[in-house]
């Protein structure tokens, strides 16, 4: 990538690779904040979206977008310079038939009553043909300044239950594992043929940027999840979540799990018995301290002790040195909770230090 | 004879069809309605309920208990039209608007039908007007309201200022739960009760009713 708007770019591309395999040390964020002095280049901006519809769902408009904001979005430290597809979270459950609707702030994605217990993968799916769209025109905008981010797909037991509904997912889980497990199978198998797909679009010389987290890698990469697993035992982790996971991270090169809420913690050493995958992203949730606060010390430790990187997130500058001398460096991702360049200045003379 | 040990098993135990079983037996041979529920149905409840608080039980277990309690309860229903000694008390319950999460707040009604209470549950993305509507028609003893956003879990306020302006607060006492809320918001939005859990919710609505 020749003209990619980050002059320190392949210094960050070394310590995402060193990260993934349990080395170094990132400072990064998740969205962006807008650059000091000039943009990256001149960009024209687009008028402002007529409605919900358009600010979600019209392809064309969202490119150009996101390629003025991105023209003016600030790459120091790691930050990466990716334009974010979002299309829900949890998108790959829209592509397979749930219903979708633009919010002011997100879009939703909402199981269907009526959903039946086969899963099909229909090609002229309204919103795969979206997914389809919107890469392609992001890619033709970006041509080559920033990578195109893979939307947020989401897989397995989340994605059914956006499907299905949470409860009848749970209920399942007891009342019919057959038919559970055969829909698992089959979301995998669907999840693996959209997001070769989408590689094949957004990949720039085989390496490929994630939306979620903000993740880079020299070939495929996803951030996997089962954020329902918190309803359910341990027992069920292992014999509906991890085989599942397991094997998108056999077929994946590089792979961040998400970690979300106390309760999943118990979720953990299952997790670790996961050889290929490679780093574990820690979200407290609402109503805990965000992830630079001492409270998660341990897990962190847990995680590298467990042979696994960590993405902490939402650190505060006065949280970074605290938890770089009590975590250490290697092997650390840190989404920080940056305000403004001065911030992100302030923190890369922190980490120089641990480097 | 019915065997009340087995309905006891059958709700505690998520089976649907022996606890459906027994019910019509015992009812085939007279037995009190009331007794079947406080005598075995409800206790089972409240055992699955504090085993899903000491995390010996999951959700999916909660769900089955309530599904074998409520099939079992329709049976009941018929017999216990018009009495009104039949239900511990009336909860009016919903997620509020610009939220879309029901499975908290479908698990808080189960474990309140489930132990006692006449629930209507008013579904997700509810306005003001119509919890306060839903209040007024049902004559309800409590009010449920669930937030599973910090975006959204300000518009309890603004319920609670609508029931005021109905002139229905004093009649009603209002709970407010799910991920962003705690203790300290629920009283600063005027709210009298909190819970964290189906399960607590269920003690902390018998407390304000006064039957704990």
């Amino acid at each position: 990538m020749q003209n990619i708007w980050k002059a320190d770019w392949e210094e960050t591309k070394k310590r995402y690779l060193d990260w993934w395999n349990g080395r170094g040390l990132i400072v990064s964020m998740w969205e962006h904040l807008q650059k000091d002095g000039a943009p990256h280049e001149e960009v024209p901006q687009p008028a402002p979206a007529k409605d919900l519809n358009q600010l979600w769902f019209d392809p064309e408009w969202r490119a150009d977008d996101l390629h003025y904001r991105l023209s003016r979005s600030s790459f120091k430290g790691d930050i990466l310079p990716v334009a974010n597809t979002q299309l829900g979270p949890g998108s790959l459950a829209a592509i397979l038939g749930a219903e979708v609707e633009g919010g002011e702030d997100t879009i939703w994605i909402k199981h269907r009553e009526d959903y039946g217990d086969d899963i099909v993968f229909d090609e002229n799916n309204p919103w795969w043909k979206l997914h389809l769209d919107l890469l392609r025109a992001c890619k033709k905008r970006a041509g080559g300044r920033y990578f195109v981010g893979c939307p947020d797909l989401i897989e397995g037991l989340d994605t059914l239950a956006s499907l299905k509904g949470t409860e009848n997912v749970l209920m399942d889980m007891v009342l019919r594992p057959e038919v559970l497990d055969e829909q698992m199978r089959k979301i995998n198998e669907i999840y693996f043929r959209v997001f070769d797909r989408i590689y094949d679009i957004v990949n720039e010389d085989g390496e490929m940027a994630f939306c979620y987290f903000s993740i880079w890698g020299p070939g495929t990469v996803s951030k996997l999840q089962s954020d329902i697993s918190i309803m359910f035992s341990e027992e069920d982790y292992r014999r509906f979540v991890q085989p599942y996971i397991r094997e998108q991270c056999q077929r994946i090169d590089y792979t961040l799990y998400h970690l979300d809420g106390v309760g999943a913690i118990r979720h953990l050493d299952a997790l670790l018995e996961i050889d290929e995958l490679n780093a574990i992203q820690w979200t407290p949730g609402v109503g805990e301290p965000q992830g630079g606060d001492p409270k998660w010390y341990d897990l962190y430790r847990r995680i590298k002790a467990g042979g696994k990187s960590v993405m902490a997130s939402w650190v505060t500058l006065d949280e970074l040195k605290p938890l770089l001398d009590n975590v250490g460096p290697d092997g650390l991702s840190l989404l920080m909770d940056f305000k403004s360049e001065r911030d992100i200045d302030a923190a890369l003379k922190i980490a120089e230090a641990y480097r | 004879m019915a065997d009340m040990e087995k309905l006891y098993e059958a709700v505690l135990g998520g089976k649907l069809e022996p606890a459906v079983e027994v019910t019509r037996e015992a009812i085939a041979e007279g037995a009190d309605p009331k007794e079947i529920i406080n005598g075995s149905m409800i206790p089972a409840m409240e055992e699955i309920g504090k085993r899903f608080q000491e995390g010996k039980a999951f959700v999916p277990q909660l769900l089955l208990s309530a599904r074998a309690m409520k099939g079992a309860l329709e049976l009941l229903k018929p017999l216990l039209k018009g009495d009104a000694s039949a239900s511990v008390g009336k909860v009016v319950i919903g997620t509020v608007k610009g939220d879309l999460h029901d499975i908290g707040k479908n698990l808080v009604a189960s474990m309140l039908e489930g132990c006692g209470f006449e629930v209507i549950n008013i579904g997700i993305d509810v306005p003001a007007e119509k919890f306060v509507a839903a209040v007024q028609e049902s004559g309800a003893d409590i009010l449920c309201m669930s937030a599973l956003l910090t975006t959204t879990m300000t518009y309890m306020k603004t319920v609670i200022e609508a029931l005021e302006a109905a002139g229905l607060r004093d009649k009603v006492k209002v709970m407010v739960g799910g991920a962003p809320i705690n203790r300290h918001y629920a009283e600063q939005i005027g709210a009298d009760g909190y819970s964290d859990n189906a399960n607590s919710a269920v003690l902390k609505a018998k407390e304000l009713l006064g039957v704990a």
